[in-house]
């Protein structure tokens, strides 16, 4: 493989000698030190392949074994670069060619945000752009290490970043940090209230004082367990202890919806009639290469982008646009009422799923349909059984208040 | 017989060689260096390398003869090749279905 690139790259010959004697020709050139491959017999003449120089010597072993040397094929470099030596024109596009494409290469065309999800990726641009991190930078103005400075210095949320320059690519990989849950310290006391209105189903506590029982009725906001918790009551006084209160509160909660179901709905239905236009999106300058006149009514326009690249990593600024447009003619539809229906109770068993946690149950929903001349209204009650309590700090200075002069209380 | 024969007419001629094979094989010196033996590698019947060669006497896409230092080497085939060809070396490929040495 390697010798067969070298080979081209020097150029050789495929000779066939014919003569009294080959074996003797070849024996001779040999000796010399010619080296002659894929030596092949085709009757009495033998073809083989030599070099450019080892050709040179071969005239002379032809002239004392007394064969004949015919050349049949000539390869190589070296006789295309002397089949086009005189076309200087050529020569200089081929150098214009690469200079080009040295000098695109040596700008940034694209940059590359990975790994944010909290952070907004027009934030990071934003902040690259001060940097003077863009498309169309000289790459030799970029310093990767000063980027991932300054980005880990202007955000908090950055854990780990890397700048990577790849050809004409800049890809920034960063890592954001984890978000520290809000968690209500064990130790630190609090009741837990009601997160909304609904009655009450069951209540299992297990520190706290629970202060309703089932089928009481609370509002939102309400305390369902207390986290004062009385040790000793008698003629002396009273002992409280705050405490962090922990149950498991169950409600039947009320939900009501409302949805507008159109009756009517518009299918496009393509006429088959389709013009495209072509631009070219040479440094953010967009060219219309050919513009058809569009006198569509109603049309979709797709709009597909290239971005030419040599390699994966060496992207031009040159972007070649397609814009397709298709016509269609809207045709109205008319839904039966009995469609209508099963849509609108599809949506609002949706909608609630939204609104309720996985670990409710859903104990009736009930929905009535109210029709109008262009859509149908949906009103739904459902109830649902879920857990209500949130935990609520205890004001730190009742705390103090209550545990005047005694030291029962476990605050932190 | 004839084999002694024509021992004893080479002998004076083959006394070096013969006291310069004792040496090599004493010293275990590499044979195909010293006595410049061929040395022949094969892949297989496909393909075969042949060092320390002197020339070619036949060549042929179902024959060839080599004349190396050991007599002449015989090789009957189909379709063979001559692969390369240096000062040193010699590669033949093709159906290599015989090997014969014609002392």
């Amino acid at each position: 493989m390697f010798l067969s690139v070298w080979n081209y790259l020097k150029g050789y010959v495929t000779i066939e000698v014919s003569g009294f004697s080959v074996e003797r020709f070849m024996n001779l050139a040999s000796h010399k030190g010619i080296y002659l491959w894929d030596i092949q017999r085709n009757k009495a003449k033998v073809q083989m392949k030599v070099s450019i120089a080892g050709f040179r010597l071969l005239k002379n072993c032809a002239k004392k074994t007394k064969c004949r040397v015919r050349i049949i094929e000539k390869k190589g470099w070296p006789f295309i670069a002397h089949r086009y030596r005189k076309r200087k024109v050529m020569g200089l596009g081929f150098l214009v060619f690469f200079s080009i494409l040295y000098l695109l290469s040596s700008f940034v065309w694209v940059v590359e945000i990975k790994g944010n999800q909290r952070i907004p990726t027009e934030e990071l641009i934003k902040a690259l752009n001060g940097y003077g991190l863009k498309p169309g930078v000289w790459k030799n103005r970029i310093n990767p290490t000063n980027i991932e400075d300054f980005l880990m210095s202007d955000f908090d949320d950055i854990a780990w970043t890397a700048v990577e320059i790849k050809g004409t690519k800049v890809t920034i990989e960063l890592t954001e940090t984890v978000i520290k849950p809000e968690i209500i310290d064990q130790t630190t006391p609090c009741d837990l209230v009601a997160e909304k209105t609904g009655l009450i189903v069951s209540i299992a506590t297990r520190a706290g004082t629970p202060k309703v029982k089932p089928k009481d009725v609370v509002q939102k906001g309400d305390v369902l367990v207390s986290g004062e918790l009385i040790v000793k009551q008698d003629e002396e006084g009273t002992v409280t202890k705050y405490v962090h209160a922990d149950a498991e509160v169950k409600a039947k909660t009320r939900y009501e919806l409302t949805y507008d179901q159109p009756l009517t709905y518009i299918v496009k239905q393509y006429t088959g009639e389709i013009k495209k236009q072509y631009s070219l999106n040479v440094l953010d300058k967009k060219v219309n290469l050919f513009n058809p006149r569009i006198s569509f009514q109603n049309y979709d326009k797709i709009i597909s982008s290239k971005q030419l690249s040599l390699t994966k990593y060496l992207v031009l600024p040159i972007e070649g646009i397609v814009y397709e447009y298709r016509e269609f003619i809207p045709v109205t539809h008319k839904r039966t009422l009995e469609e209508a229906k099963k849509l609108a109770e599809e949506e609002i068993k949706k909608r609630l799923m939204v609104q309720i946690d996985k670990e409710s149950k859903i104990l009736s929903n009930d929905i009535q349909f109210y029709p109008y001349e262009e859509f149908i209204r949906a009103k739904a009650v459902a109830i649902v059984i879920e857990r209500i309590d949130k935990p609520q700090v205890i004001d730190r200075r009742k705390i103090i208040n209550g545990t005047e002069g005694k030291n029962t209380a476990n605050t932190d | 017989m004839g084999r002694k024969k024509r021992k004893n007419k080479k002998e004076e001629n083959t006394q070096p060689i013969n006291l310069k094979k004792k040496v090599t094989d004493i010293l275990e010196l590499p044979k195909e260096v010293v006595l410049s033996l061929p040395m022949i590698s094969m892949v297989g019947n496909e393909e075969m390398h042949i060092e320390n060669y002197k020339g070619i006497l036949e060549y042929d896409s179902e024959r060839i003869k080599i004349y190396t230092n050991n007599g002449v080497l015989k090789l009957e085939g189909r379709g063979l090749l001559l692969k390369a060809m240096t000062t040193e070396e010699i590669v033949i490929k093709g159906t290599i279905l015989k090997l014969e040495f014609l002392i």
